[in-house]
């Protein structure tokens, strides 16, 4: 019985002095983490944004008649309308030209722009008739000349051959030609520019063997998609 | 006893692979991704010359029972001449006046005229203009008709000739 209260009283004598433990001194440090997400946003930048890039002669000397007097004049622009527009939000680029011709060629002159915080790439460029003549729209071709700046901040010049405005003939001449391209945030893709002129980013142009009548007044729509994606992420040891 | 065990497994593989597989796949679709589209309408122009008037010039020098009669046809397209009582030696001359309707200027390419063999009728056209400009700018010219000394005095002869026109020349800029 003695033994019994001995231990009792060391039991409490331990819960007593686990109290008193608890009661001392305590501090704790906390971490606070914020994780925001980074924005990818890719844009078009243009002013003129569309260029006329052949011409038709015009013309030139005195009145009509018997004196054979009228010559050919300065090379002059026949496409109308002829113009190019960004939306406010930069994601579409409207084009629409008129009265076009067998050999007519016309350029849009426009930057893409990556002004988010992370780096992407081209992941695929889809070309869809949307509407208009389908045999007209085969009869267009379409070709690339950019620039761009590399990992070492230095700019690059790539060319993309006319091919046909498919997803399958330039859409993949596209993506074959920017598969190494990484556009980090500020960079841009932009069109190519010497000392004397500008060459267009892209550049379309109809069939120059069209003959007769073959396709007069016909239109065709179309779109070109950039899909872009986030670099893949490297896992850093 | 043993087969059932293999179908246990090859389930559990499945599913393993099922799961890992719509796993990967929530990875990919969680990158950031844009569009951007360039959203083009191109419309053709055209080419439409036609004739818009015709005029027989009148030749006081002429045998007055010589008539000569000119019409347009087809729209414009077309331009047909007769020619009655016709002499050895005798012409007819109609000027024309060209318009074209069409968005791009356009030049003049002559063919020679068709005519049956050994025919003693020849017929000329004088262009005034190499080229004609788009949205009803004009031209103007003359179809001369000749009757050669040999012309049989009871056959008629059919002349056939054509305006060509086509687009000028593209040039870069």
């Amino acid at each position: 019985m003695k033994k019994a209260k001995i231990l009792a009283l060391i039991l409490v004598a331990s819960l007593m002095l686990t109290g008193g433990a608890y009661a001392l001194w305590n501090q704790s440090v906390e971490l606070t983490t914020s994780a925001a997400m980074g924005e990818m946003d890719v844009g078009f930048t243009c002013d003129k944004c569309i260029y006329p890039l052949t011409l038709l002669p015009g013309i030139a000397g005195g009145s009509y008649g018997y004196g054979y007097s009228h010559t050919y004049g300065d090379y002059e622009n026949y496409m109308n309308p002829l113009t190019g527009t960004v939306s406010a939000d930069k994601q579409t680029l409207t084009v629409t030209v008129g009265k076009m011709y067998p050999g007519a060629k016309y350029g849009l002159n426009f930057a893409i722009e990556n002004s988010g915080d992370v780096p992407f790439k081209l992941q695929g460029v889809t070309i869809t008739r949307t509407d208009g003549n389908a045999d007209l729209f085969a009869r267009l071709k379409g070709s690339f000349t950019f620039m761009y700046q590399d990992a070492n901040g230095a700019m690059q010049q790539r060319t993309v051959a006319a091919s046909a405005l498919t997803t399958a003939g330039l859409g993949e001449a596209i993506v074959t030609a920017c598969s190494d391209i990484v556009v980090y945030p500020g960079a841009q893709i932009i069109g190519y520019a010497n000392q004397d002129n500008v060459t267009t980013i892209m550049q379309v142009s109809v069939d120059d063997t069209i003959s007769g009548d073959e396709f007069e007044n016909d239109s065709a729509t179309f779109t070109v998609d950039f899909n872009w994606q986030q670099c893949a992420p490297v896992a850093v040891h | 006893m043993r087969s059932v065990r293999f179908l246990t497994k090859l389930i559990s593989f499945v599913l393993s692979a099922v799961v890992l597989s719509i796993g990967i796949m929530g990875v990919s679709y969680s990158y950031f991704t844009g569009v951007n589209r360039i959203s083009s309408d191109v419309s053709m122009g055209s080419i439409d010359v036609i004739f818009s008037n015709i005029e027989v010039v009148p030749d006081s020098a002429a045998d007055p029972s010589c008539t000569t009669k000119a019409r347009i046809a087809d729209n414009g397209k077309r331009i047909e001449i007769d020619i009655e009582n016709a002499r050895p030696g005798g012409t007819s001359v109609i000027s024309y006046e060209v318009t074209n309707n069409g968005t791009v200027p356009v030049v003049y390419e002559l063919k020679p005229s068709i005519v049956e063999e050994q025919s003693p009728v020849s017929l000329n056209i004088c262009a005034s203009s190499c080229c004609i400009k788009e949205n009803g700018g004009q031209a103007w010219g003359q179809i001369v008709v000749t009757v050669g000394d040999s012309i049989d005095g009871l056959r008629s002869y059919d002349l056939d000739t054509e305006l060509n026109f086509q687009q000028s020349t593209v040039e870069g800029s």
